[in-house]
C-alpha cells in the first residue's frame, strides 16, 4: 500500500497489510473459495444466498447499472431497508467503483431529498414501503434529473450477461453515511474501500473470526456499524451472516441466535436495556460474545446483562468518522479491562488532545483525536468543516476521554453532552450509571439544561418498571454521587402522555438532543 | 376472524401504537412503530390471547393484515 496516496489523518506510523483492493474483490475472493457456502441469511424473506448466488445477483445488477450509464464515481442512493435488494447492490456498486449513499427508509421526504441533492445521487433506488414518500420526494426543487427506481419493478433478464470487473482502487470512495450529529444538517461521511476494508478486517481478527463465524446483523445497513461488524468483518473469513430489520428483529433476538447459530452480534447499549427489561429468554450455545458501543454502556447495565445471560460484551469506541470502532477491549473475556472502551485497533492510532491540539500526559482528560486506515476521507462538500475537524495529521472527534498507563482508552462523553453546572463538570454517564442501579429503573438518560444561576443543571429522564417517588431516589444517591451531581428533577417517561419512552434513533442511540428539546418545550 | 377477537386484538393495536385502526396500519406509515414498540406489541398480543408466537411469525406482523391473518391462525390453533 503506498502511504504517498493517503491524507494525512490517514497514515500511521507502521506497515498495515491489506489483502484485497477493494470489498467487490473480498467478496470475489470469498465467493471463489466457498460457492456453495451460505453468506447471506434473510429470515425476513426466507431467502439465504451462497456465495456463488449471491454473486450472480450482483453481477446481473452491476449490469445493469452500466446500462443505466451509472459509471465509476457516481453516487446512487439506497432508500433501502436490510433486504437482499440492498445487498445485493451495495456489492454491485463497489464492483463498478460507484458510490454508495445509504438513505434510512424511516426519514421523512424533505430528509431523504435533502441527502439526495447533497450528496448529488443521480439513481435512487427505492422499494414499496417508500413509494408515497419517494412521490413527494421527486417533485422537490433540484431533484428533476434524478432517476428514482422502484426496484421491484427492475428486469434484470437482460443483464444476465456478465461484463469485466471494473479496475477500482483501495483509495476510490465507496460509501457516502449521513451522520445525524449532534447540531445542523447530516454531514455526508466519505469512506473509501480502504476505509472499509482495513477496519471490518481488524475487527475480524481482534474477535478471531472464522469461517465458521456467523453474526447478526441487527442494526441497520443504513449505517456504518451494521455494514462493517456484522457484514463486512464476517465476509473477511468466508464466514456468514443473518440480516434483520432491527424494528421487528427485537422480540426475536435469542430466537434468532438459537435458530440460526449465531456466534456474534453488534448492538447499541440501549439494545441491552431493551432487552434485558423485557425479560427476554435466552436458549441458545452457540454465541461467543456480543460487540457493542455507539453511546456509553452504563456498568450497571453491562454487569446485569452478563449475570443474566453469561454472555461477554466487548465494549468499544468508534464513530462513522473512523468507519466504525477504533477501539476495543481484549478477546477473549478475560482480557478486558472494566470501564474502558479499550485499546486502539491495530490500523489506527488514538491519542488525547488538548484544546491547543497537543498531547496531554496520560491520565488528563482532553478530546479523543484519531488517525489511521480507517478514518474518513472527508465530510462531503463541507470544506470547512473539514478543515476544523481534520488537521494536525488527526481526526478530531469531538468526544472527551483519557488514555491510562496501559493504553487503554476511557470514553467520557461527547463534548456536547458534558454538563457544567457552576464551572463543576459533570458526565452524564456518571449519573445514569447510578440510576440504572435503582431496582424500578428500566431506562435512563440524563441531560443538562440551561440554568440562569449556574449556567446548567442536571435532569434525569428515567423509565420505571413500578412507581417510585422522588425523595426515594433522593436517599439512593446518599453515598454515591456527590451531592452537586444529584438531578434537580427526575422525570417519569411513562407518566408523560406527550412522551411515553426515552427516545431514541434509528440503531437505538438514546437522542439527548430531543430529551433536550422537549424539556426547552415543556419548561417554556 | 370474529367480532371479539377482533376487537381485542384492535384495542391492543390502538393502545400500544397510539393510532386508529385503518386498513393500511403498517410499520411504515406509524411512525411511533419502532424496535420497543414491536417487542411491547408482540408481548402484549402473547399476553392477551395466551400464545406464544414463533420468532418468524413476528418478524412478519409488520401490518394490520398479517397481524391480523397469524393472530387468527393461533386462536384457531388452541
Amino acid at each position: 500500500m503506498d502511504r504517498n496516496l493517503l491524507r494525512d489523518h490517514q497514515r500511521i506510523d507502521r506497515d498495515f497489510f491489506i489483502k484485497h483492493n477493494n470489498v467487490y474483490e473480498l467478496f470475489q475472493t470469498q465467493a471463489k473459495k466457498y460457492p456453495e457456502k451460505i453468506f447471506t441469511i434473510f429470515p425476513e424473506y426466507n431467502r439465504a444466498f451462497s456465495y456463488k448466488d449471491l454473486d450472480q445477483e450482483i453481477i446481473k445488477r452491476a449490469s445493469y447499472l452500466k446500462e443505466r450509464g451509472v459509471s465509476k464515481g457516481d453516487r446512487i442512493g439506497l432508500v433501502l431497508s436490510t433486504s437482499p435488494d440492498f445487498i445485493m447492490f451495495y456489492f454491485a456498486a463497489f464492483r463498478e467503483g460507484i458510490i454508495v449513499v445509504p438513505i434510512n427508509p424511516d426519514l421523512s421526504s424533505s430528509e431523504i431529498a435533502y441527502i439526495i441533492a447533497d450528496s448529488q445521487a443521480r439513481t435512487v433506488f427505492y422499494d414499496k414501503p417508500v413509494v408515497e414518500k419517494i412521490v413527494v420526494a421527486e417533485k422537490i426543487h433540484g431533484l428533476e434529473p434524478v432517476a428514482f427506481v422502484n426496484v421491484s419493478g427492475i428486469n434484470l433478464t437482460a443483464s444476465a450477461k456478465p461484463t469485466k470487473v471494473s479496475g477500482v482502487h483501495y483509495n476510490d470512495k465507496a460509501v457516502i453515511i449521513y451522520t445525524s450529529g449532534t447540531t445542523g444538517k447530516p454531514k455526508g461521511t466519505v469512506l473509501s474501500h480502504l476505509n472499509l476494508l482495513a477496519d471490518s478486517q481488524v475487527i475480524s481478527e481482534w474477535f478471531q473470526f472464522t469461517a465458521d463465524t456467523r453474526t447478526l446483523c441487527i442494526l441497520p445497513l443504513f449505517h456504518n456499524n451494521g455494514q462493517v461488524v456484522t457484514l463486512l468483518a464476517p465476509l473477511n473469513t468466508g464466514g456468514s451472516t443473518v440480516l434483520v430489520r432491527s424494528k421487528t428483529g427485537l422480540k426475536s433476538f435469542w430466537s434468532l441466535i438459537k435458530n440460526y447459530n449465531i456466534s456474534w452480534t453488534s448492538v447499541m447499549p440501549a439494545i441491552l436495556t431493551i432487552i434485558l427489561a423485557a425479560k427476554l429468554e435466552r436458549t441458545d450455545s452457540s454465541m461467543i460474545g456480543i460487540i457493542c458501543g455507539g453511546q456509553v454502556l452504563n456498568e450497571e447495565v453491562k454487569t446485569h446483562f452478563e449475570n443474566q445471560f453469561g454472555l461477554p460484551i466487548f465494549e468499544g469506541y468508534g464513530l462513522t468518522e473512523t468507519t466504525s470502532f477504533a477501539c476495543f477491549n481484549r478477546f477473549p473475556a478475560a482480557k478486558r479491562k472494566p470501564g474502558t472502551v479499550g485499546q486502539a485497533l491495530p490500523c489506527n492510532d488514538i491519542v488525547i488532545l488538548d484544546q491547543a491540539g497537543k498531547a496531554v500526559p496520560r491520565g488528563e482528560e482532553g478530546e479523543i483525536s484519531v488517525r489511521g486506515l480507517n478514518v474518513m476521507c472527508e465530510y462531503f462538500g463541507l470544506e470547512e468543516v473539514n478543515k476544523k475537524t481534520l488537521h494536525g495529521g488527526f481526526f478530531h472527534s469531538g468526544d472527551y476521554g483519557c488514555i491510562d498507563d496501559d493504553n487503554h482508552i476511557y470514553f467520557r462523553t461527547r463534548k456536547d453532552y458534558l454538563i457544567n453546572k457552576g464551572g463543576e463538570k459533570i458526565y452524564p454517564n456518571e449519573i445514569e450509571n447510578v440510576l440504572f442501579a435503582h431496582p424500578t429503573v428500566d431506562e435512563c438518560a440524563v441531560i443538562g439544561v440551561p440554568d440562569k444561576l449556574l449556567g446548567q443543571e442536571v435532569i434525569a429522564f428515567v423509565k420505571l418498571n413500578s412507581t417510585c417517588d422522588q425523595s426515594v431516589f433522593k436517599i439512593f444517591f446518599e453515598g454515591k454521587l456527590a451531592h452537586y451531581k444529584y438531578p434537580k428533577e427526575i422525570i417519569v417517561v411513562n407518566e408523560l402522555a406527550d412522551l411515553g419512552e426515552i427516545p431514541k434513533g434509528p440503531t437505538n442511540k438514546v437522542l439527548y438532543r430531543a430529551l433536550l428539546e422537549y424539556y426547552n418545550r415543556r419548561t417554556n | 376472524m370474529n367480532k371479539t377477537t377482533k376487537d381485542k386484538l384492535d384495542n391492543i393495536l390502538k393502545k400500544v401504537l397510539q393510532v386508529e385502526i385503518t386498513d393500511d396500519l403498517s410499520m411504515e406509515t406509524v411512525s411511533g412503530w419502532d424496535s420497543l414498540r414491536h417487542l411491547q406489541l408482540m408481548a402484549k398480543i402473547e399476553k392477551e390471547f395466551g400464545i406464544e408466537l414463533d420468532f418468524k411469525d413476528t418478524l412478519a406482523m409488520t401490518n394490520l393484515n398479517s397481524i391480523r391473518g397469524i393472530v387468527e391462525k393461533y386462536v384457531r390453533e388452541k
